[in-house]
């Protein structure tokens, strides 16, 4: 449905070039959940914004690669065709709820006004429809919400609206970047189970982005790991939890607080910081805080390997000719389950 | 057993809105920490937490009720007095971006509460500074440079060393971590354990998130609403949850474990906290509560010492959970 081919993205800084992404690719099928995980400045959110092409024009650099929506590719859109499909065919919810709606305009408004932008003209269906949108959000009284503004709203009811707003003209896919990680915990599990709910009613796919591997779990079925603006690893959520192969989702997964945790054991953590992107290292982005690093890690990417249907990894531990046995390191991930 | 090294005796914080109303953000909240103990804070946003952490180190003036450090009231003092309580009392803030002074360097933002507190010569302190900056993880070479050249891990790492700089005894955590990457949060953690071990400190540790809570305290409060609802040791609280409120954050924390998710009963609250300005008649958690009954329409009870060691306040808890054994 939505596939991402070889994305190389840069941006034009003062600094000098950040280059963001450097080849991501990824694939979302008809009505399934894929969770995007990665820190901050992985390139998680350039990934997501580059195929709503959201980036300011005047700035980004779309060097290589492709974004296939129904076999089209949306890098060669036109900015009026792209409005066609923002919002219609894809649309997406933030993570700061506070500023991505409209504080002077009524939340009835910015509902109703998507539905005219795509095309419905009737102002007394489009009202209607919007009070049921948001019913089906789960927002109580929904006659007298739609004349109120933003600020009259919890964090949690914003979201709701945000994501009435997205799902107004029925799109394909959703993309949520972050939706619930500004969040209380209680909270947080009412939005993740309305966007299953309406995932599983509408049978949308949903472009997952978060780094609260705990939410991943819940919500989704395919997982793509992101690091220093590639796809260091990706496959179902059960690739990914249990048969993982990169070493940076091992990191990832060890330094995972669970409930259960012994408070006598210490966490491991990832130690060092990401790559820098204005200056990306030359090999594997991950190199430098990897713990099994050999030699030839710091001087080439390491290519795709296919280990089953969806399960992919970046990794030079997995080339055939690698002196250490992967497995054998697995083993060594004591606390790994 | 060690002593009290904090005690908060029916703490209240008010503040007037202006309009002639009144938020209550903690309303009568008593608690004790012992010496070398983490005391772990934990809530919804606008429960309160924040407000407890900063009112114990008087940066707000409590309502009403008393704080006792190291057994002396320590509520209300006078300039010179507090001055000489800052030194035992320290803070780690939230933000690492906000809570450092962007025009200081390091050297100077970790030095300044020993200046302030005349506790070295000029040489003793710069090698101090040093000092600090190892036992965080940074390096000397760090002491130069501007908060704007580091990461939000390593700002925190400056944070945590000003707030040791002057041999506290005691330090609030204010989500130390909640801003930090995940691979960073973990870093800190550790950091964080290993300096109350060395330096046998005594933290308040607030945060939203209970996994990471019950990780690092001895000790957990449950606050909701401006008020404490449970407290108890860190592993009971998490085996044997009591109050309705403390199983519903529980149970809402996603699990990273894919079939155990699946599996999972979820207690979904519905709602929000209603507004604290308002005074309810009825338990503060019944308009959101699974269990309400008759006998909550009194009001939100006192903590009382339901087994050993272990504080509740719910009405309706001895039908629900206690008498009938009905344990997790």
């Amino acid at each position: 449905m939505l596939e991402v081919k070889n994305l190389t993205v840069s941006f034009h800084t003062y600094a000098g070039e950040v280059q963001a992404l450097r080849g991501v690719d990824f694939a979302v099928e008809d009505g399934e959940v894929l969770a995007i995980v990665g820190e901050s400045g992985c390139g998680k959110s350039v990934t997501v914004q580059s195929v709503m092409q959201l980036h300011k024009p005047d700035t980004v650099d779309y060097k290589a690669g492709e974004i296939l929506y129904n076999g089209e590719n949306l890098l060669r859109y036109t900015e009026k065709q792209m409005q066609q499909i923002r919002g219609k065919e894809i649309s997406m919810i933030f993570q700061d709820v506070m500023t991505s709606l409209n504080p002077t305009m009524t939340v009835g408004k910015q509902i109703t006004e998507i539905l005219k932008i795509h095309g419905q003209k009737d102002a007394g269906k489009n009202k209607e429809q919007a009070i049921e949108l948001l019913r089906a959000v789960g927002i109580a009284n929904p006659e007298k919400r739609f004349d109120q503004y933003p600020h009259e709203f919890s964090g949690g009811m914003r979201q709701r609206v945000m994501i009435a707003i997205a799902s107004a003209c029925n799109p394909k896919i959703l993309i949520a970047d972050e939706p619930t990680t500004a969040l209380d915990v209680t909270v947080q599990a009412q939005i993740l189970d309305l966007m299953k709910e309406l995932q599983k009613e509408r049978n949308m796919s949903i472009i997952f982005i978060t780094h609260n591997l705990g939410v991943v779990a819940n919500i989704a079925q395919k997982v793509a790991v992101m690091y220093g603006g590639i796809v260091v690893e990706s496959g179902t959520v059960y690739d990914i939890f249990y048969r993982s192969k990169h070493p940076y989702t091992w990191g990832l997964m060890n330094s995972t607080f669970r409930l259960e945790q012994d408070k006598k054991e210490e966490l491991h953590p990832i130690e060092g910081t990401p790559p820098d992107l204005l200056n990306p290292p030359k090999g594997c982005p991950f190199a430098s805080r990897c713990e099994y690093a050999m030699k030839i890690c710091t001087e080439q990417l390491p290519e795709q390997t296919e280990l089953g249907t969806f399960h992919k990894c970046r990794c030079h531990l997995l080339d055939p000719d690698c002196p250490v046995d992967i497995d054998e390191v697995r083993k060594h991930e004591q606390k790994f389950s | 057993m060690s002593k009290n090294l904090v005690e908060v005796r029916g703490l209240k914080k008010y503040f007037p809105l202006g309009d002639g109303n009144i938020l209550k953000a903690v309303d009568d909240v008593s608690f004790t920490i012992r010496e070398g103990e983490t005391f772990g804070l934990v809530g919804e946003s606008g429960c309160g937490k924040t407000t407890v952490g900063r009112t114990i180190t008087r940066l707000y003036t409590a309502t009403d009720g008393q704080i006792l450090f190291d057994g002396k009231d320590v509520t209300h003092l006078n300039k010179k007095d507090s001055k000489a309580l800052a030194k035992d009392m320290q803070m780690i803030f939230q933000d690492p971006y906000a809570s450092l002074d962007p025009r200081m360097t390091v050297e100077m933002i970790i030095s300044e509460g020993m200046k302030i507190h005349k506790m070295y010569s000029e040489e003793e302190t710069r090698n101090r500074v040093y000092e600090l900056l190892e036992l965080v993880g940074l390096n000397k070479e760090h002491a130069t440079r501007y908060p704007h050249e580091f990461s939000g891990g390593q700002r925190q790492r400056v944070g945590i060393a000003r707030a040791l700089a002057v041999n506290p005894r005691f330090i609030v955590c204010d989500e130390p971590i909640s801003a930090l990457d995940v691979s960073v949060q973990a870093q800190v953690v550790n950091l964080l354990k290993k300096l109350q071990k060395e330096k046998h400190l005594s933290y308040l540790f607030i945060a939203h998130d209970l996994s990471l809570v019950k990780y690092l305290s001895d000790r957990i409060g449950v606050m909701y609403m401006g008020s404490l609802v449970e407290v108890t040791e860190a592993e009971e609280l998490y085996k044997n949850p009591l109050h309705p409120y403390t199983r519903a954050l529980l149970s809402a924390i996603p699990v990273a474990d894919p079939k155990e998710e699946n599996e999972r009963h979820r207690i979904v609250l519905s709602g929000e906290p209603s507004n604290p300005i308002n005074t309810l008649a009825e338990c503060k958690f019944y308009s959101r509560c699974p269990h309400k009954a008759e006998c909550c329409k009194a009001g939100l009870p006192a903590l009382r010492e339901v087994k050993k060691g272990h504080f509740l306040a719910c009405s309706n808890a001895d039908a629900l959970y206690v008498d009938n054994q009905g344990f997790l």
